[in-house]
């Protein structure tokens, strides 16, 4: 980190530029984006990260409510069980990258990961503070769960090595195999800490 | 496939080489509609059109004609018996020409690199 700010400084500001509006999507929109490190462009200030482009949206992005859709792109919208839809973060984006990030920084010495993951449940809450309205939806996604579903993307990979999901069906194509524990779980839930 | 000269030079080019993630001239198009689609705010400061990158050009080789499978012959996927889309490729939007003075871009994936010597960057 040799921005120069302290390591909490810099996650804050990485975390508000890249997860914030992802779970602003997932909250106002029922929208999830598929958001791995190769598809997210980092905008740096100096070494600190301030923005992001994405790309890859037109293929991986799902709509999973209700929003209405020229016809001609119905595709997207996936009929998605109410306790899959929050995986558009917590497994996506929790397990698939943050975790990673979360395990360098702690084994680098930089920060522990219960301070990381203590920041992540900081930014979807300041994300929810600065946004009443979607109170309901943040209710109903529950980001902050104790545990979820353990969604393996890479086995779908291994599984039909042309197509990963039927598009489709996204929901139906999914392979899950037991549970994990939510690193950024509320406080009421069970204690965070990275699996 | 040819280069294009008509194409901005401030594009990106992204050139894919795959049988596994390429869809078929048809799913592309329906992606690119997609992609126009995606035109919502992100609750941040800064307008969707700050926060995505489009597909501006995709072309692709489909071996549905017995010339351009032998066209596409080396790269043949051997996975599969059925003849899948072999070649693609694809113009993005470059983000460099949204960037303000000082600012710099790097790929989210290199938060996650270490080098040969166990550095890795985002703690260096």
């Amino acid at each position: 980190m040799a921005s120069g700010v302290v390591a909490t400084a810099w996650v804050r500001r990485y975390l508000r530029a890249y997860l914030r509006p992802l779970v602003h999507c997932l909250l106002a929109h029922d929208v999830v984006f598929m958001p791995h490190g190769e598809n997210i462009v980092m905008v740096l200030d100096g070494h600190v990260p301030t923005r992001v482009f994405m790309k890859d949206i037109g293929e991986e992005v799902a709509v999973l409510g209700d929003l209405p859709l020229p016809a001609e792109v119905e595709r997207i919208r996936a009929s998605t069980p109410d306790d899959v839809k929050a995986l558009g973060i917590l497994s996506d984006v929790y397990d698939g990258f943050l975790r990673d990030l979360a395990a360098i920084l702690e084994t680098d010495g930089v920060l522990s990961g219960c301070d990381f993951w203590g920041l992540v449940a900081d930014t979807v809450a300041e994300h929810a503070a600065d946004h009443p309205e979607l109170a309901a939806a943040a209710a109903s996604y529950d980001l902050g769960q104790a545990e979820f579903r353990n969604c393996c993307l890479n086995r779908l990979q291994l599984r039909n090595t042309l197509q990963m999901v039927d598009l489709a069906d996204q929901a139906a194509s999914l392979m899950f195999a037991g549970t994990l524990r939510n690193p950024a779980a509320a406080p009421s839930g069970s204690p965070g800490s990275p699996r | 496939m040819s280069t294009n000269n008509s194409v901005p030079s401030h594009l990106l080019f992204d050139v894919q080489v795959t049988h596994v993630r390429q869809p078929s001239p048809n799913f592309v198009r329906v992606t690119l509609s997609g992609e126009d689609l995606v035109d919502f705010d992100c609750g941040g400061p800064l307008g969707p059109r700050d926060t995505r990158l489009k597909v501006i050009i995709s072309a692709d080789a489909n071996p549905r004609s017995r010339r351009e499978v032998l066209q596409c012959q080396p790269l043949r996927c051997t996975i599969s018996s059925t003849p899948t889309t072999m070649v693609a490729a694809l113009w993005r939007e470059s983000p460099v020409p949204r960037l303000a003075p000082g600012e710099r871009l790097a790929t989210m994936a290199s938060l996650l690199h270490r080098d040969a010597d166990g550095r890795a960057l985002v703690t260096r």
